[in-house]
C-alpha cells in the first residue's frame, strides 16, 4: 500500500500515537506521552499494527509491589528493628514487646529474624528470655539488607535483583503480606520502517475527518475538510433483519411450481370426518390403519356430521359389496358411526374425495398441501406432525400410461432428477400402484412419491366416471435434503442461531 | 409392510433357477417387492402389499417368479377326504365361533421349511388376522391326536395342559397370566369366563386359541409328517384365505393335503376349499386401463404368467380363473394390475396427457404469503411450530383458566397431544428457548389453530393466524402498535383498538382491535408472571390477529 494511502486512513488515536513511539515504549508509557487514555491507546496501536507501522512485542514480567505491611514497614521500620533496640535495654521479651509495643504475633517472628542474623540468643531462664551478642550490638549501628530492599523504588522485576537484593526478597516474600508478585503482560512498541517513513511524511499536519455531519452539511464546511479513509475489509457487527423461515419458504416455492403446473389448490380442515380420511377412500373400517396406534382420534367432540344420504349410501355398498361399482366389495358390514367420527387428518389424501364429491372441473388437476398428524414414535425421521403434498388428475381416457408421464414430469419438475424409475406398489384406493424413485444428481436414487389410479369403488360412489389419477409426494424428505438438515425436527426449528444464520434455498 | 427373511438358497430351488442378486431385485418387482438386504444365505425383502398374504413366504414369492422362466406351479386338484370330523361346539357362539381345518400327509420337514412355515403363520396372524384377533393359525402333529376333535370353550379350572416351552400343567387362567403368549393376547379374551380349546377324542388338548399350542401336540420339528392345521376366529372371510395361503406353501413343499369336516351345530362344511375363484374380465379394459394397445394375445399370455387361467371367451370378455390362496381380487382392475407388473411398469413409456386446466392457489395461503411480505419489511423473523402443544404450553404458563381444547385421545407425547387454539404461546415457547441469544427478538408466525364451531360439519374451524412478538429491553405496547399500524396502515384498514382484559397481558395494557365492528385481534405487554413462567428475562409484547376474519373484511 501506497505511504498516502495508508495516511488517508490513520484515525486520530493512530495520528496522536505515532509521533511518540520511541522504541520498546509500553504502553502506558505511550498513553501518557500521547495523552490520551490506554484503552484509546491500545486500539490505535491495534491498528497501525494492523497496517504493519508498528510492531509489538509483548513480554510477560513478574513485578515485585509492596504489600499491606511492606508500606507499613517501609514508612514506619521493621518490627525486629525495634526489637533489637528494646534488647538492649531489656532482656525479658515480655518486657521488650511492650517496650517496641509490637503485636504477639510480631515477636516470634522478630525473634525468628535476628536469631537468623545471629544478632540475639535465646534463653528459658524463669520466662523467654534474649541475650544480644556481639554481632546484635554492631547491628545495633548498621542497616540491615531488608531495610535497604524496602527503600528500593516499587514495583520492579524480579529478574532485576542483585544477589544481596534476593536474599533480602526471599526472607521478606515468606513473612504475612510485606512483598506480593503480580504477572503483568506489557506490550512493547517500536516503529517498524514503513512506520518510520510515514512519519516522515508527518501526521499531525494533515487533519482528517471521521464522521460527516449533519452540521457540516448544513453550514458546508465539508468543502474544506479531507475525510479519513476507513478500513472497509475490517468486521462489522451484524444485523438479524426480516428473514422467511427456511422450511416455511420451500413450502411456498413448492406451492408455486404446483400452481405453475397446471394444477388447483384444495383445502380441508385440520379435525376429519373418518368418512372422508378413510371410508370415500374405499379404506375398510377393519383395515390396520385405521386402528388406535395407526391413527389419531380426539376426545371432544366425537362425531360430525356425514355428507348427503345419496353418497353415503353409495360408499356404504362399495364396501359391503362393491354396489354398482362391478366389484366384490369388501364384504363386510359398514357403519355409519365409525364414518361419522373425527380425527386429525392422517393424510392429505383425505382432501381428495371431498373435491371430487362436490363436483369437479373434467379435465382437471387438483392439488394440496398440508399438515397430517400420525402417532408415530418421534425421531430423526418421524414426527406426530408433518406435511403432505398430494392430489389428483381426472380426465377421460386417462390411463395408466398418462400416470407415468405426470408422475415423471412431476418429479422432474421438482427435484431437477435426471432419471427415474417405477415400482410396483400398493395402496388400498389405487389400482395399479406405483412408486418412483428419482437419481437426483446430488443424492442420488430416492423414493419420492406414490401414485395410482383412484379405484372405481373409491371414485364411482362420489359421482366420478372419468379415471382419476392420484399421487402423493414426500415433501419433508426433499425439504430435509434441499435445506441440508439430518433431523425432521430442525423442520420446525427453534434455534433462532439456526434461523438467523441459514442461508437461503435457491 | 411385512418384511420376511428367506433362504436364498431355498429360494432358488424353489423358484427352480439361480439368479443374481441384481436379477432378483428385478423379479421381485413382481411381488412388489424391496430387497432389503442380502446377507450371505440370508435375505431380507419387504412386500409393500398389505393385502397379499400369499406373498409372504419364500413359497408364495417362488410361485410368482417361476412362471416369469416357464416353470409351472403346482396344481392343488382334488383332495382327498382325510376322514376326520371337527366338531364345533356352539357354546363358543360369542367367543370365537368358528374354524377351518386341513390335513397334510408326507411333508419332509427341513429346517428351512420349518422357519418359512412359522414365518407365514405368524405374518399371516398378525397383519392379516389384526394380530390373531380375526385369525390364529395352529399346526399339529397328527400322530399325537385320536380324531374326532372337539372345539369348544371351557372353564378355567375344568381343562389343565402343559403349554408350548413350558414344563408343567397349567390352568387356562395361569396360562394367559404366567405365559408370555397369554400376556401378549390375553386380552383377546377378556370378559369371557370360558376360554376356546381344541381338544381330542382322548381329552388331550391340542391348544387354546388364540394363544398357545399345546406342548405335546402342537410342537412341530424335523421328525414331523403329518400335520393338522387349524385356523380359528369369526368369520370365514378371514380363515379361508390363512387356511388356503399356508397349506399351499406345503402343497409347494411337497405335502399332499387332505379335507377336513367341520360340524357346526346346523351344517358341515368340507375345509379347505382350494377351488380356482372366478372372475370376467373385458381385455378392452385392460388394454385402456395400461394405455397400451398391447392387443388379447399378449393380455392371455401375461395373464398365463401371472398364474390366471382363460377357461372361455365371449367377444372382449375373458373368463378367469385364478389361485384359491389370493383374497386380494375385487374387480377387473385388480387384474389389470397383474397384467400391467407382468408387462413391466419400467417397460411403458410415460406418456404426457396435454391438458388444459385452471390454475389456482387457496385465498388464504396467498393472502398469507402478502402478510409475509409486510412483515419482513418490518424487520421480523419468520419462525414455525408445530400445531399440537401441550396444555402446560398453552394454557398454565400463559394464565389461563382451563379452557376448552381438542386433544388428541391416543397421544404419544405429552409435549404434542393438544391443538393450539392461539400462537402466542408458541412464540413465547420459541422466545424461552433463545434466552441467550442476542436481542432485539423480533419473531412472527402465520398458521392455523384449531377451535370448537358448532356449526361446521366437522365441528370445528381453522382459521389462519397471524402472531407477532418482540422481546427486548425497550419492547412495550408502543412497538407492539407499530408494528400493527404498519401492517393495517400497508393493507389500508382502519381499525380501532379498545381496552380488555386478559390474563395473559399486564392490566391496562392490553387491547381489543377492531375493524368496523369485527373484533380481529389480540394486542398488548405480555404480563411479568408469564415472562417468569417461561423464563424470559425481556420485556415482550405482542399481537395475534385472524387472517382469516381480515380476509373476509377486506372483500
Amino acid at each position: 500500500m501506497n505511504v498516502n494511502n495508508i495516511l488517508d486512513k490513520l484515525h486520530s488515536f493512530e495520528r496522536k500515537v505515532l509521533p511518540n513511539i520511541s522504541d520498546g515504549i509500553t504502553i502506558s508509557k505511550l498513553a501518557k506521552k500521547s495523552s490520551l487514555k490506554e484503552v484509546e491507546t491500545t486500539r490505535g496501536v491495534q491498528w497501525l499494527y494492523n497496517k504493519k507501522l508498528v510492531n509489538i512485542k509483548k513480554k510477560v514480567k513478574e513485578l515485585i509491589f509492596l504489600d499491606e505491611n511492606g508500606r507499613k514497614y517501609a514508612r514506619e521500620g521493621l518490627p525486629e528493628r525495634r526489637f533489637l533496640q528494646a534488647s538492649s535495654r531489656e532482656t525479658n521479651v515480655n518486657e521488650i514487646q511492650k517496650l517496641a509495643s509490637l503485636e504477639n504475633d510480631e515477636v516470634n517472628v522478630c525473634i525468628g529474624a535476628l536469631k537468623k542474623k545471629a544478632a540475639v540468643i535465646v534463653e528459658k531462664d524463669g520466662g523467654l528470655k534474649v541475650k544480644l551478642t556481639e554481632e546484635g550490638k554492631k547491628l545495633l549501628e548498621k542497616e540491615f539488607l531488608e531495610e535497604q530492599f524496602l527503600k528500593k523504588e516499587f514495583p520492579f522485576e524480579v529478574s532485576s535483583l542483585d544477589p544481596e537484593e534476593k536474599f533480602s526478597f526471599d526472607n521478606l516474600i515468606k513473612r504475612k503480606k510485606i512483598l506480593k508478585k503480580k504477572v503483568k503482560k506489557i506490550k512493547k512498541v517500536s516503529l517498524t520502517k514503513l512506520g518510520k517513513k510515514v512519519l516522515k511524511i508527518g501526521v499531525s499536519e494533515k487533519e482528517r475527518v471521521d464522521k460527516l455531519t449533519h452540521e457540516m452539511l448544513k453550514k458546508g464546511s465539508w468543502k474544506k475538510k479531507k475525510f479519513r479513509a476507513y478500513d472497509i475489509s475490517i468486521n462489522v457487527p451484524k444485523i438479524f433483519a426480516g428473514k422467511r423461515q427456511p422450511y416455511s419458504e420451500f413450502i411456498d416455492k413448492v406451492r408455486e411450481k404446483v400452481v405453475s403446473m397446471g394444477f388447483v389448490e384444495m383445502s380441508g380442515p385440520i379435525i376429519e370426518l373418518e368418512f372422508y380420511n378413510f371410508d370415500a377412500l374405499y379404506q375398510p373400517q377393519g383395515h390396520p390403519a385405521r386402528t388406535w396406534s395407526a391413527a389419531y382420534r380426539i376426545k371432544e367432540p366425537k362425531t360430525g356430521t356425514l355428507p348427503a344420504k345419496k353418497i353415503i349410501q353409495a360408499v356404504k355398498s362399495a364396501h359391503e359389496n362393491g354396489g354398482e361399482t362391478n366389484s366384490t366389495g369388501w364384504n363386510y358390514e359398514w357403519s355409519e358411526k365409525t364414518a361419522s367420527q373425527l380425527m386429525p387428518r392422517a393424510h392429505d389424501t383425505a382432501i381428495s374425495p371431498r373435491f371430487l364429491a362436490k363436483g369437479v372441473k373434467i379435465p382437471g388437476k387438483y392439488f394440496s398441501l398440508v399438515r397430517c398428524y400420525r402417532p408415530d414414535v418421534i425421531d430423526a425421521t418421524h414426527g406426530v406432525e408433518f406435511n403432505q403434498l398430494g392430489g389428483f388428475v381426472v380426465g377421460k381416457d386417462l390411463s395408466f400410461r398418462d400416470l407415468l408421464g405426470i408422475l415423471k414430469d412431476f418429479t422432474i419438475e421438482m427435484t431437477g432428477a435426471k432419471e427415474v424409475k417405477f415400482f410396483p406398489d400398493y395402496f388400498p384406493f389405487t389400482e395399479p400402484s406405483v412408486q418412483i424413485s428419482a437419481k437426483h444428481p446430488d443424492f442420488g436414487w430416492m423414493e419420492l412419491a406414490g401414485a395410482g389410479i383412484f379405484r372405481p369403488e373409491m371414485t364411482e360412489p362420489l359421482g366420478i366416471k372419468e379415471p382419476v389419477i392420484a399421487w402423493g409426494f414426500g415433501i419433508d424428505r426433499l425439504a430435509m435434503l434441499k435445506l441440508g438438515i439430518e433431523d425432521i425436527r430442525d423442520l420446525f426449528s427453534y434455534k433462532l442461531d439456526f434461523l438467523r444464520f441459514c442461508k437461503k434455498v435457491l | 409392510m411385512p418384511t420376511i427373511e428367506v433362504s436364498k438358497k431355498d429360494l432358488f430351488e424353489l423358484i427352480g433357477k439361480k439368479l443374481s442378486l441384481k436379477e432378483l431385485e428385478e423379479d421381485l418387482m413382481l411381488v412388489k417387492g424391496e430387497l432389503e438386504s442380502a446377507d450371505n444365505n440370508l435375505l431380507k425383502i419387504e412386500i409393500a402389499d398389505t393385502n397379499r398374504p400369499d406373498l409372504w413366504s419364500a413359497e408364495g414369492i417362488a410361485r410368482e417368479i417361476k412362471t416369469k422362466y416357464g416353470k409351472k406351479n403346482a396344481s392343488y386338484g382334488k383332495l382327498k377326504d382325510s376322514g376326520i370330523i371337527v366338531k364345533v361346539d356352539n357354546n363358543l357362539k360369542n367367543i370365537r365361533p368358528m374354524t377351518v381345518c386341513a390335513v397334510i400327509r408326507d411333508l419332509k420337514i427341513t429346517p428351512e421349511v420349518l422357519s418359512q412355515m412359522i414365518q407365514l403363520q405368524e405374518k399371516v396372524c398378525e397383519t392379516f388376522g389384526s394380530k390373531r384377533k380375526e385369525t390364529a393359525i395352529g399346526v399339529y402333529d397328527l400322530h399325537k391326536i385320536t380324531p374326532p376333535i372337539t372345539y369348544k370353550a371351557f372353564k378355567s379350572n375344568e381343562i389343565k395342559f402343559i403349554p408350548l416351552e413350558f414344563r408343567e400343567k397349567m390352568d387356562l387362567n395361569q396360562i394367559l397370566r404366567r405365559h408370555p403368549k397369554g400376556k401378549e393376547y390375553g386380552s383377546l379374551l377378556d370378559g369371557y369366563n370360558k376360554y376356546p380349546i381344541f381338544i381330542d377324542a382322548t381329552g388331550e388338548v391340542l391348544s387354546m386359541p388364540p394363544i398357545i399350542n399345546s406342548n405335546y401336540t402342537g410342537k412341530i420339528d424335523e421328525k414331523t409328517k403329518d400335520v393338522f392345521i387349524e385356523c380359528s376366529g369369526f368369520t370365514l372371510k378371514y380363515l379361508m384365505p390363512a387356511l388356503n395361503i399356508l397349506v399351499a406353501a406345503l402343497v409347494d413343499r411337497g405335502g399332499k393335503l387332505e379335507t377336513v369336516k367341520v360340524a357346526y351345530l346346523n351344517k358341515k362344511i368340507v375345509t379347505p376349499n382350494l377351488r380356482p375363484k372366478k372372475i370376467k374380465v373385458d381385455w378392452k379394459y385392460i388394454e385402456n386401463r395400461i394405455g397400451l394397445n398391447i392387443g388379447k394375445k399378449r393380455i392371455v399370455n401375461l395373464l398365463n404368467e401371472a398364474n390366471y387361467l382363460v377357461v372361455k371367451e365371449k367377444r372382449n370378455t375373458l373368463y378367469l380363473e385364478y389361485p384359491a390362496y389370493r383374497q386380494d381380487i375385487m374387480h377387473a382392475v385388480d387384474v389389470g394390475e397383474d397384467v400391467t407388473i407382468r408387462y413391466g411398469y419400467n417397460n411403458i413409456e410415460p406418456r404426457s396427457p396435454e391438458m388444459i386446466t385452471e390454475q389456482g392457489i387457496v385465498q388464504i395461503n396467498w393472502f398469507a404469503k402478502e402478510i409475509i411480505n409486510i412483515m419482513l419489511g418490518l424487520g421480523t423473523q419468520e419462525i414455525l411450530s408445530y400445531t399440537l402443544t401441550n396444555k402446560e404450553t398453552l394454557i398454565k404458563k400463559m394464565n389461563l383458566k382451563d379452557m376448552k381444547v381438542i386433544e388428541v385421545d391416543n397421544p404419544v407425547s405429552k409435549n404434542w397431544f393438544v391443538f393450539r387454539t392461539w400462537i402466542i404461546p408458541c412464540l413465547m415457547e420459541f422466545l424461552s428457548k433463545n434466552t441467550n441469544k442476542e436481542y432485539p427478538q423480533e419473531i412472527f408466525e402465520i398458521g392455523e389453530v384449531v377451535l370448537f364451531d358448532q356449526k361446521t360439519e366437522t365441528k370445528t374451524k381453522n382459521p389462519t393466524r397471524l402472531a407477532w412478538a418482540k422481546a427486548d429491553k425497550n419492547a412495550g405496547f408502543t412497538e407492539a402498535k407499530q408494528a400493527l399500524d404498519f401492517l393495517m396502515r400497508t393493507l389500508g384498514l382502519d381499525y380501532s383498538i379498545e381496552e380488555t382484559h386478559h390474563n395473559s397481558f399486564i392490566k391496562g395494557r392490553v387491547g381489543r382491535v377492531y375493524i368496523k365492528t369485527k373484533a380481529v385481534a389480540y394486542i398488548g405487554e405480555i404480563n411479568p408472571e408469564i415472562l417468569e413462567n417461561f423464563g424470559i428475562e425481556m420485556p415482550v409484547s405482542a399481537f395475534e390477529l385472524n387472517l382469516t376474519d381480515l380476509m373476509e373484511v377486506m372483500r
